[in-house]
């Protein structure tokens, strides 16, 4: 049963992994991707200002570290399960954060979608936190 | 590793933690406070702010989580030091678009070449510190 929950915990911790490192880099290395990324994956309608095309560095960069990060704690998850926890507290951000985005952004910046795939999106991010602290907080 | 040079690291790490989760709160909850702040620490100066305050609240989050991380590094060294060569990772990555897209920094985000080469700077020293510091705990 614990062998299980190991595994299952370093399953979840590489897909959440190689999802912000492939997305860091693409960010990073094709900006020419940034905009379809923005609209495909947080319903964002991104327009490639220059202000814009700068923050998607930083923005990039720390995607992609979060990411090395979470393969980190992947290689041995009770060793790393304070980061494990660090990664939960992001995720329960990210949900606070798009609700609000879902709120107060102005309607040319929202991509026009299913509000149930706005739900959707969110209840995924939701999940994938809950099933990471659950599962940090069994292992040992 | 010389006594100096670890009390520098420690103390770099306490900053660039507090750094991170500082502007990572400031830019999730107060953006327009935020676009403020990184005109004095940075001299960014954009002319569009409404996609970018909108940014800079996913990039706060991943600053927080960031910054938490730095402070566990900080409080468990022994168990974490190796974590300190992703952070000099990010630092070169951060120097790297300084570097490659100066022109641009220079004449959209009206940037001086001061401001610029003060962060490289800083930033550099936290590559060196972190690098040597985890090197010698290896």
């Amino acid at each position: 049963m614990a062998y299980n929950e190991h595994q299952s915990l370093k399953i979840l911790l590489w897909c959440v992994a190689i999802y912000h490192i492939l997305i860091g880099l693409l960010g990073i290395f094709a900006k020419d991707t940034a905009v379809f990324i923005a609209r495909s994956f947080f319903n964002f309608n991104l327009t490639l200002t220059p202000e814009m095309n700068w923050i998607i560095n930083p923005l990039a960069a720390y995607i992609l570290f979060f990411g090395v990060f979470m393969a980190v704690a992947a290689m041995d998850p009770v060793k790393y399960r304070n980061i494990i926890y660090a990664g939960v507290g992001l995720f329960a951000l990210r949900v606070v954060q798009r609700i609000i985005f879902i709120i107060v952004a102005p309607e040319g910046l929202i991509n026009q979608v299913d509000p149930v795939r706005n739900i959707i999106a969110i209840g995924i991010v939701a999940i994938i936190g809950i099933a990471m602290f659950v599962m940090a907080k069994k292992v040992k | 590793m010389p006594a100096v040079l670890e009390i520098a690291t420690l103390i770099y790490l306490f900053l660039f933690s507090c750094y991170h989760i500082i502007t990572g709160v400031i830019s999730v909850f107060f953006p327009n406070f935020a676009l403020r702040f990184y005109r004095i620490l940075y001299g960014f100066h954009p002319k569009e702010t409404e996609q970018l305050k909108m940014t800079l609240r996913p990039w706060g989050n991943f600053a927080i989580a960031i910054g938490v991380i730095g402070f566990m590094v900080l409080y468990n060294m022994d168990k974490f030091f190796l974590i300190l060569f992703p952070f000099a990772l990010l630092l070169l990555i951060r120097i790297g678009y300084r570097l490659k897209l100066r022109s641009q920094l220079y004449r959209d985000l009206k940037v001086t070449k001061v401001q610029n080469w003060r962060m490289i700077i800083i930033q550099l020293l936290g590559i060196i510190l972190f690098t040597w510091f985890a090197f010698s705990l290896v």
